[in-house]
């Protein structure tokens, strides 16, 4: 008897990243309908460049978690990055803008495989070796930079254009944050490399017994959030123009991570998309700014934004349990018949 | 030509030394099998020619080269596989992906992997070993039994030259072990060396054409299987004959200490009704998945029940796992790695965390008592350990099988509901571990014992229930046990033949 | 830590408890070696205020972390706690009933974390991840941007009170961590409920399968967690003498550099109260030594970090060493005796 189980996985499936996509809609309309200067061209593009910082990262951490680790520093790696980027160029005021973002990417990897050589060869949790790195990687903003913030002035207008635009009339925050998640979902789908970074998050120890190298993969998946979390340091830098030691890429890692569960990535490792973290970064974007725009209080974003997850997290294991108890119905079934 | 050639393998893991000196040959047509005690290194001696750990002292010699320890892709490339019950499959992979995770490009070829020639070679591979399945079907979907079958054909996919295969079918209903079994004979009739290890040595004798055994990691004997008898293995094996203890197959007619009255828990238990007396061991035969284990869980509360009722002498319904146990009913659970023990804790908590009412007072543990009461369980059971800090997961099957037993048994344990005594466990602790279960039901003590092993089911039981799909499909007693009545009524097949 | 060990180890110091003891020791020398009043007591002990609060929440956490779980909102639930307490304060509540009602906040915002954890089967990490935001949401909301201060003189300035007078005399923040630290050390270390959280930690689906009460168990621990964080919310009102929103943000990650650096096991089933007491006194011995220096806020968390690292990383890279040198000398000394034999 033949098991069809991959159109009804796949439909499942689906269904998560549609169902994201559902609620977005749904949320679309009801700021819309409540205000409608949220459909504004300007407005929709301030949520997308908000976003786009958050996709940038999140396509990153959406890999180390499917490998079942964590990457609670990603913050500080935006912010070391970018304090090393805009030093700089604050000091060679000429300094082409391509070299100014490979420095940034390249101090985020070597942060990255800093964490990677902790979490693989040094045997440390993820979530307690980035949770060391986090506070090192910030100590190091503030030994780097000696206290002293960058100011818009110092920062290179071709970086500062990088937010607002580019040749192809979307602005190359946006461009980058859809060539990171694409990055992902290439290597997810179509790589067999890919493919065996969800088996080491599937079944660590079947992957060391089938000869994966467990800690080179390991290895690459921080350094390529760390590489992202650079670039996302150059995004930073051409948003806000300003970069604080103290406040640069603060409480970074919870709304990425945020982002990653919500878009439907399992904490445990083994199964996540990068359209589901796009989605995810897209409703949180959504959520916030159009609460601001419907006139609540900013001070009720947390709260959403803390609900949101749990309600994202519950349907997740709904979905999950009745689909396992599906399979196990089929296997019993097939049993029946023998 | 020996594919294989080991010679002076020694091992040690800390200060014991697991293999002793061992010298091992393989030729290519045979199916060679490796029996022994728990702990008596065979695991090890495999993962070493596997390639999984390294061999302190010692050569292996795999196709005439020698080979030092060498990563485990080179080894895998070299055509050996190890096969064990725990499938290194990835759950939330699909069966393609899972079997195609470890290519390794050959050299001078393209890097870009070629998904859709994969999916053709593994479809191919599926159905010469009688798979049915999708290859697009995520592997949790796939039971036990398919699960292996994916291993093997991403084992067969390189080039497979060796295939160990270790205790592959603990967790499989006879009709898989069928074609488990004629899968390796097909595989070994094109070339593939086969290593068996297992404990049913009925399954041993049948599948094998060789059989070296050990014992405390020394090589006792090598022998062909044409030329040994299972006695003789056991003897070689403990290095003493064993009495399988076999029941007193009298009850004196004494009462009924548990009821259970038309019990439903869905999806596992459909309205299940029976009776256990009092020194009476009442065995549970079925297939896996016809809902025994489930059973137990159910009785004992562990398991949620939409419908009926748990009666038990002492205390009346019993509903919460608290209740079962004040009433004198335990568990001792099938998985004892995941349910019955706490791997990473020391032997002496394993035994106190369930006699915590007989050592603490008002809430505040005492230790002394704790100890005692370990060290009472420790001996009685002749429970082997190296110290008494040893945590559980040290301990060889047959020891942990027996922690998992034993610490239930300072409480007034009136019923004992007992899941596969003696799987994965050594001939020696599972001939003591039937003894104290006739023991004690002579004392009055009521066992309900599911066992998938059938002759342990047949000796021991005085009376058989066997499960098909959640109900009940017969009783049977006294002379009517026997291994082909119990699996008529397992799968449901009619006296003419037929299936129901 | 076995139990059973419990008597051979009082003359030997486990192994988890080295590293924290080390860095507590080497901060302490370094701290006064840059300082004569380092080691003055009176400075010492008036210091402590914060670092109390620290160690509160993280002798609560070693319990929620060693049976499994971990408490990623207990910070946010200090801030929405305090935010009740400021609030009913300023509608003129006594100030005693405020500090009543702070705690017994934290207390059923612990309980609604165990309950959706316990109700919905979600992990642990994800569910205070998401209430970290929603309960510093509450206090946000709660609070908006304002201050809430001219709290009453004999409330504000707790963690400068004496217990015993004299000099140094022992103030009431250490007082209260002392009594909460034996309180916490018998329950994990002497009672049945420790016991039962250690092996749940260790495996909880035997601890289910040998009658213990997983789900009674893990909520108590988050019961337990929140109540701490909601007396912690008045300590540290007291201290500050006002209250903000913002109030404890990002303690929730020292309180669990804590409890980790003093070698309870993140993922559960082994960890000690003593080592997260030691750990406390260590990352406080760190951090007023840099202080004493004069480096940044920053920079100390980053010291504070990089030790933890080391902490967990020294023993493994060790163990490996072992094994190694192991393993080639029995090698040569096999190699030896074939020849010979």
């Amino acid at each position: 008897m033949q098991l069809n189980l991959n159109s009804k996985a796949s439909i499942l499936f689906r269904k998560r990243e549609f169902g994201i996509f559902v609620f977005i809609l749904i949320l679309l309309l009801v700021f819309g309908s409540l205000e409608p200067r949220f459909f504004r061209s300007d407005n929709m593009s301030a949520i997308l460049s908000s976003v786009g910082i958050l996709m940038v990262v999140g396509a990153g951490q959406t890999l180390v978690i499917v490998t079942r680790n964590i990457d609670l520093s990603v913050g500080s790696t935006l912010g070391v990055s970018a304090m090393v980027m805009g030093m700089i160029a604050r000091e060679n005021q000429d300094f082409p803008i391509v070299g100014l973002i490979v420095i940034s990417m390249v101090v985020g990897g070597i942060c990255g495989l800093l964490n990677g050589l902790l979490v693989s060869y040094g045997k440390i949790p993820a979530i307690i070796a980035t949770l060391g790195t986090l506070a090192v990687f910030r100590g190091v903003v503030f030994l780097v930079s000696d206290n002293v913030q960058i100011d818009p002035n110092d920062v290179p207008q071709g970086i500062i254009s990088l937010s607002t635009t580019s040749p192809f009339r979307i602005p190359w925050l946006l461009i980058f944050a859809f060539f990171s998640i694409t990055l992902v979902w290439y290597i997810s789908s179509k790589t067999l490399f890919g493919k065996r970074i969800y088996a080491v998050g599937s079944n660590p120890e079947g992957a060391v017994s089938r000869g994966l190298s467990f800690n080179k993969l390991t290895i690459f998946v921080f350094i390529f959030v760390g590489v992202l979390a650079g670039l996302g340091g150059v995004l930073y830098t051409a948003r806000y123009a300003t970069i604080n030691p103290a406040d640069v890429g603060r409480g970074l890692e919870f709304e990425v991570i945020s982002a990653v569960v919500i878009g439907g990535t399992n904490i445990f490792g083994g199964s996540g998309t990068a359209l589901g973290t796009a989605l995810g970064c897209i409703l949180i974007g959504i959520l916030s700014n159009g609460l601001t725009v419907v006139g609540v209080s900013p001070f009720w974003k947390a709260c959403a934004t803390g609900f949101l997850i749990l309600v994202a997290v519950t349907i997740d294991n709904l979905v999950r349990k009745r689909q396992e108890e599906k399979f196990l119905l089929a296997i019993r079934n097939q049993r029946v018949v023998k | 030509m020996n594919v294989l050639e080991c010679k002076s393998l020694s091992k040690w893991y800390g200060d014991s030394a697991v293999l002793r000196d061992v010298d091992f040959e393989l030729a290519q047509n045979e199916i060679h099998a490796i029996v022994g005690e728990n702990g008596a290194g065979k695991s090890t001696l495999v993962k070493i020619i596997s390639g999984l750990v390294p061999v302190d002292v010692g050569n292996v010699k795999f196709n005439g080269n020698d080979r030092t320890y060498s990563n485990i892709r080179e080894i895998q490339n070299s055509g050996i596989a190890l096969i064990h019950q725990e499938p290194r499959l990835f759950p939330d992979l699909s069966v393609l992906e899972n079997v195609c995770v470890d290519y390794e490009a050959k050299v001078g070829t393209s890097r870009r992997f070629n998904w859709k020639k994969a999916e053709e070679q593994t479809k191919q591979l599926l159905s010469q070993l009688g798979c049915t399945f999708s290859v697009q079907t995520p592997v949790k979907a796939l039971s036990v039994a398919d699960q292996q079958m994916v291993d093997v054909v991403s084992a067969l996919r390189k080039k497979l030259k060796l295939l160990i295969v270790d205790e592959p079918t603990a967790s499989l209903t006879p009709a898989e072990v069928k074609r488990m079994f004629k899968t390796l004979r097909d595989l070994n009739n094109r070339g593939v060396a086969i290593i068996f290890i297992g404990h049913r040595l009925e399954e041993v004798l049948e599948i094998s054409t060789r059989i070296t055994i050990l014992k405390d990691g020394e090589v006792v004997a090598v022998k062909k299987t044409s030329e040994t008898t299972e006695h003789e293995l056991i003897k070689l094996m403990v290095g003493r004959s064993l009495n399988i203890s076999s029941r007193n197959s009298k009850i004196s007619n004494s009462q009924t200490t548990l009821k259970i009255k038309n019990l439903v828990s869905p999806g596992y238990v459909d309205n299940i009704s029976f009776e256990v007396k009092s020194g009476e061991i009442l065995g549970i035969g079925g297939l896996v998945g016809a809902g025994r284990s489930e059973l137990l869980e159910t009785i004992f509360g562990l398991r949620k029940r939409t419908h009926g009722d748990v009666l038990s002498l002492s205390q009346g319904k019993i509903k919460k796992v608290k209740q079962a146990i004040s009433a004198g009913i335990v568990l001792v659970p099938e998985d004892r790695a995941h349910n019955g023990l706490f791997l990473n804790r020391s032997i002496i908590e394993n035994l106190a965390i369930t006699n915590l009412n007989l050592t603490s007072s008002g809430g505040k543990r005492n230790f002394r008592k704790e100890n005692k009461i370990g060290r009472e369980l420790i001996d009685k059971f002749r429970i082997k350990l190296l110290s008494s800090a040893q945590l559980a997961r040290e301990l060889s099957g047959g020891n942990q099988q027996k922690v998992s037993l034993a610490k239930w048994l300072k409480q007034e344990v009136k019923i004992l509901l007992i899941d596969e005594p003696s799987r994965g466990v050594d001939v020696g602790s599972k001939s003591e571990i039937h003894q104290f279960l006739n023991d004690s039901a002579q004392q009055g003590m009521s066992i309900i014992m599911v066992s998938s092993d059938m002759r342990e089911l047949i000796e021991l039981s005085h009376r058989i229930l066997v499960m098909r799909n959640g109900r009940i499909a017969g009783e049977l007693s006294g002379s009517d046990i026997s291994e082909e009545s119990v699996l008529r009524l397992a799968s449901g097949v009619t006296s003419t033949g037929r299936a129901n | 830590m076995s139990q059973l060990t419990k008597q051979d180890a009082r003359f030997k110091v486990p192994g988890y408890l080295v590293g924290p003891i080390l860095i507590l020791v080497v901060a302490l020398i370094y701290g006064s070696l840059g300082s004569e009043y380092f080691l003055d007591p009176s400075s010492i002990v008036f210091n402590t205020g914060r670092y109390i609060e620290i160690g509160l929440l993280a002798l609560a956490l070693t319990f929620v972390i060693i049976n499994g779980d971990i408490d990623l909102s207990v910070a946010s639930t200090l801030a929405a706690s305090a935010a009740v307490l400021a609030k009913l304060f300023e509608r003129n509540v006594p100030i005693l009933w405020c500090c009543v009602a702070s705690i017994f906040t934290g207390l059923v915002l612990g309980l609604i974390n165990g309950l959706i954890v316990i109700k919905f089967g979600l992990p642990s990490l994800v569910v205070t991840l998401a209430t970290l935001a929603l309960y510093r949401g509450l206090a946000q909301v709660m609070l908006g941007d304002g201050v809430v201060s001219d709290y009453p003189e004999n409330f504000v300035g707790f963690d400068q009170r004496l217990i015993i007078g004299g000099n140094p005399g022992l103030p009431a923040p250490l007082a209260l961590f002392i009594v909460s630290s034996l309180f916490f050390y018998y329950i994990l270390h002497r009672s049945n409920y420790g016991i039962k959280n250690f092996m749940t930690g260790s495996n909880p689906s035997t601890a289910s399968f040998s009658g213990i009460s997983v789900n009674r168990v893990r909520l108590l621990a988050f019961a337990l967690s929140g109540t701490m964080a909601g007396i912690c919310a008045v300590m540290i009102t007291s201290r500050l003498g006002s209250t903000i929103s913002n109030v404890g943000l990002g303690l929730e990650l020292l309180a669990i550099t804590a409890v980790v650096l003093g070698g309870t096991d993140i993922f559960g089933g082994r960890g000690s109260v003593t080592g997260t007491v030691v750990a406390l006194f260590a990352i406080m011995a760190v951090r007023e030594a840099l202080v004493i220096q004069d480096i940044n806020g920053q920079v100390q968390d980053a010291a504070v970090g990089a030790l933890l690292i080391l902490t967990v990383l020294v023993p493994t890279i060790r163990s490996t060493f072992i094994e190694k040198r192991k393993r080639s000398k029995r090698f040569n000394q096999a190699k030896s005796t074939n020849m010979t034999g």
